[in-house]
């Protein structure tokens, strides 16, 4: 992109899209999506793990050794040599750099869709330990696959069993936690046409889901329900552990699911309140895909009502502080993630900390909270400053000898689609009396801080 | 935010830069007015285990392990008591400063967390009627408060009972609300924050608030508080009364109380700490106490029997407490419907008998001195009033109380730490290298 050419609006859609589909833009990924084009960007991000990742995950796991534990020696490493804390240390140090640096930037942001959506929160030493194997053997794998697995994947995991209380259910005295939010959270959705009863019903479907030490999904048939069963007007034959699987397999395939995930899906990557028929639209292709989470995706962003949409989502705060440090080209160190885990901390977003089942909140009426604006407010002012040795960007703009020039490459890096004539005014009316060496940092952190880097 | 509101806004953040100092501070010996701490236990706290009706012989057959047992309770009146864990709660009860309403909730059984919530918070029943904002942003819109801190979450967000309120700060932990900006960058952002319609009433907010919060965070915390986020979030609240910034009213929500399965191992903690918090606060605020309500609601109590993983599932009718120096306490209220089978909510629940916005609707009037509850309550029409409360000004002499001790160990959850670990890992060597590349950042760049 030379630096006087018109912003087309098709340019601008191209840079939309990594915008919605990554951590945030930044230079390299702004000439790749150029280059590439729309569709060709989004079937290169929706292969998932068979983008190259320069050795990454191998780097991370090297580091970070419980992220390739077996459950055995986890448990033995967590609960014998009372490591308390390295599982979610691990676990939370992988997923952050993962989501900033890693180039499989589409499937790092379908993890924390299906995490939020599977919401299991690390609030003990064992959900930890649960939670790493959950992450890593479970949602990983599945976040681009089909829904049915990730829902199987979910019913059938120690993390989930144990966060919902279902592997302690039994005939005697049915424990209907997991069955309600199985079907308000995971996939009918509150108005998706289920009833009391089929709570009920369905959470003596799932007695004897349960746990096997460490970390097994086991079936328990002596504690099972035997009884026949009627699950939204179905009758339901005892035959054991296929009760639920099958349960499981209709109610992934059901029309109020498909909507509902839809919805979800929308309104991660686009909008907070989605548009009936981009819904519509969204929906059909979950259900003739069978639930492909990819055919869905591709299906979402080839829309042309998605692709004309303006930046309408308020970035969360972890979005927010990614960016950041993608924009900056900040690279990995101390301070980096010690900056961005303090606007977690701050903004309240750490991973896998949400208490209650339905995950992070993806609307602006909760994001856009005094706490969440002082946050944004003291990153942007104090990162740019404290990074300008570790930001490529930054010190290419400290070479440039004329405001305009540091201008002009700080908003390729840090503003894509374009400063306006305001703000552009602005910079230079604020930065004039600064002295030269400050300018940079300065100039960024504006930008960064400016309203216009809270949308995407 | 309509346009009135936005004209005040506007009035009231050009006042408050033009202002040399603490204009809207409440002037000395100035009445000022009742304030409101709404405390939202979330997950649905179970109310036959806090306030068990040990007068009801079906209580103990629907709860053969999990019922709190005559000899050990705290008696109350001689048909309920409270938990063994609840000693604080019990002395504010014995000093009438504290009234429980059993049986309250919502008249549409709405099992779900987030729906009972959405319909305690919007001030509505059933889900159907949704306003979108809530019966205490509507409350305090009434108000003419000229204080930026009137309305406060000590959260990180604005929960839905304040929602609609522009005003309504989210203010986290007091001590962590500073603003690092130097003087260009608070006035480049406000420049390009009045560009955004939409941002720019939180940004002047935080500008703000930011300022206004000094004076508070010079204000000592009360000691006593239990360790944890519920004690922290009640110490900042009083700091914000006892500064006299104008505070009318601060919302709180501490969770934990979705015991579906072991309920006893965590009920001790979560018990014991509301009502070390409860009292620790009524200490600290001294007479400012008696110009302060404590509502403490929940989205729904607990299934009346219990489930085989000693714990219990969602149920219907649950229990309100009110504290303050302008409660009748003493008191359980409302009609108890009995836990036999017949009078069961949907035959497994505690039935509803006292509607939680009748408890909002009698606070608002005697305490907060509001006429028009139609503002916020919308056409559903109270009942009459059940003596919860004495008028507003009506003086009340406050005895001392003893600090609590603490009645049960707290139980240690892990709680995710205010810093990452990076031990052993700088300066990340080949991670370093790995991950930039990928970036972009270095030297190299994507291919």
């Amino acid at each position: 992109m030379s630096d006087t050419a018109p912003i087309t609006n098709e340019l601008k859609a191209l840079l939309r899209l990594v915008e919605r589909t990554t951590y945030g833009g930044n230079r390299a990924w702004s000439e790749r999506v150029e280059s590439m084009g729309y569709e060709g960007f989004i079937d290169w991000q929706l292969q998932g793990e068979a983008i190259d990742d320069g050795g990454l995950e191998d780097a991370l796991a090297s580091f970070l050794p419980t992220l390739r534990m077996d459950a055995e020696t986890l448990a033995e490493h967590t609960f014998e040599q009372q490591n308390f804390g390295d599982a979610q240390r691990d676990l939370t140090i992988a997923t952050v750099i993962r989501q900033v640096y890693s180039p499989r930037q589409l499937l790092e942001r379908m993890v924390e869709f299906w995490s939020d959506h599977f919401n299991v929160p690390i609030n003990s030493v064992r959900s930890a330990y649960f939670k790493t194997l959950e992450d890593r053997d479970m949602v990983r794998p599945r976040a681009l696959g089909r829904f049915e697995d990730l829902l199987m994947g979910s019913a059938k995991s120690p993390a989930m069993l144990f966060y919902l209380d279902n592997f302690s259910s039994t005939a005697e005295g049915p424990n209907e936690n997991y069955a309600r939010e199985m079907f308000e959270l995971h996939t009918l959705g509150v108005d998706g046409g289920y009833t009391e009863a089929d709570i009920k019903e369905t959470a003596r479907v799932f007695t004897g889901w349960s746990i096997a030490e460490p970390a097994q999904f086991e079936f328990y048939s002596v504690i099972h329900d035997f009884d026949p069963k009627t699950v939204l007007g179905q009758a339901i034959e005892p035959t054991g552990l296929s009760e639920g699987e099958d349960l499981l397999r209709f109610v992934a395939a059901h029309e109020s699911t498909a909507r509902f995930i839809s919805t979800k899906l929308i309104r991660r990557f686009v909008a907070d309140d989605p548009e009936p028929t981009v819904v519509d639209g969204v929906a059909r292709a979950f259900l003739d895909s069978g639930g492909d989470i990819k055919a869905t995706l591709k299906a979402l962003l080839m829309l042309p009502q998605v692709r004309q949409t303006l930046p309408l989502k308020l970035k969360r705060p972890n979005e927010f502080s990614a960016a950041m440090l993608r924009a900056l080209e900040v690279e990995l160190g101390e301070y980096a993630l010690d900056g961005h885990y303090q606007a977690l901390v701050a903004g309240g977003q750490i991973p896998f900390s949400w208490p209650a089942p339905n995950g992070y909140p993806d609307e602006r009426a909760y994001w856009q909270s005094t706490n969440g604006f002082l946050m944004r407010f003291n990153q942007a002012t104090a990162l740019p400053g404290r990074m300008a040795s570790a930001s490529t960007l930054l010190q290419e703009v400290s070479r440039e000898s004329g405001l305009d020039a540091q201008i002009d490459l700080l908003a390729r890096g840090l503003r894509p689609q374009g400063l306006s004539r305001d703000e552009r005014r602005a910079l230079e009316r604020y930065s004039r009396r600064l002295p030269v060496s400050q300018r940079p940092a300065a100039l960024a952190s504006w930008i960064l801080g400016a309203p216009e880097s809270q949308w995407r | 935010m309509n346009r009135r509101e936005l004209m005040k806004w506007m009035a009231l953040s050009g006042a408050a830069a033009a202002a040399p100092g603490w204009v809207w501070a409440v002037e000395e010996g100035q009445d000022p007015g009742e304030r409101l701490i709404l405390l939202f236990l979330r997950g649905g706290a179970d109310g036959l285990t806090l306030v068990p009706p040990l007068g009801d012989a079906a209580y103990f057959d629907l709860r053969p392990t999990l019922s709190v047992g005559e000899s050990e309770a705290l008696p109350l009146d001689g048909y309920f008591g409270l938990h063994p864990a609840a000693a604080s709660m019990k002395t504010l009860y014995d000093a009438g400063e504290l009234a429980v309403v059993h049986a309250a909730g919502t008249t549409t059984a709405e099992r779900s967390h987030f729906e009972a919530q959405a319909i305690m918070e919007q001030g509505i029943d059933p889900i159907d009627l949704a306003t979108g904002d809530g019966w205490l942003g509507r409350y305090l819109a009434t108000l003419n408060s000229g204080s930026p801190l009137a309305a406060a979450a000590l959260d990180v967000a604005v929960p839905l009972s304040m929602a609609g309120l522009s005003s309504a700060l989210a203010l986290g932990e007091i001590d962590q609300f500073s603003l690092q900006l130097d003087t260009r960058t608070r006035l480049i952002l406000t420049e390009l924050y009045g560009q955004d319609p939409l941002l720019a009433p939180t940004a002047q907010a935080v500008f703000d608030a930011a300022q206004a919060l000094r004076p508070v965070q010079a204000f000592p915390t009360g000691s006593d508080y239990p360790a944890g986020p519920l004690g922290t979030a009640l110490a900042d609240a009083a700091r914000l009364i006892k500064s006299g910034t104008g505070l009318k009213a601060a919302a709180i929500n501490t969770g934990g109380w979705d015991t579906h399965e072991s309920q006893n191992e965590d009920i001790d903690g979560l018990i014991g700490s509301l009502g070390d918090a409860l009292l620790a606060l009524r200490n600290d605020l001294g007479d400012a106490w008696t110009s302060t309500t404590v509502l403490v609601k929940t989205e729904f109590g607990r299934r009346a029997y219990e489930n085989a993983s000693l714990g219990t599932d969602h149920g219907h009718g649950g229990v309100m407490l009110v504290a303050g120096g302008g409660v009748n306490g003493g008191q359980v209220y409302g009609s108890w419907p009995g836990l036999h089978a017949s009078a069961l909510s949907d035959g497994q629940d505690l039935a509803v008998t006292t509607d939680y916005r009748q408890v909002i609707a009698e606070m608002l009037a005697l305490r907060f001195g509001q006429t028009d509850l139609s503002a916020i309550l919308g056409a559903w029409q109270p009942g009459p009033w059940g003596g919860l409360f004495r008028p507003h000004g009506q003086a009340v002499g406050l005895t001392a109380l003893a600090t609590p001790m603490p009645t049960s160990k707290v139980e240690e959850e892990f709680t995710p730490p205010g810093q990452l670990d990076l031990r052993g890992l700088a300066p990340f060597g080949s991670l370093r290298r790995r991950a930039s590349q990928t970036l972009g950042a270095g030297r190299r760049r994507l291919r």
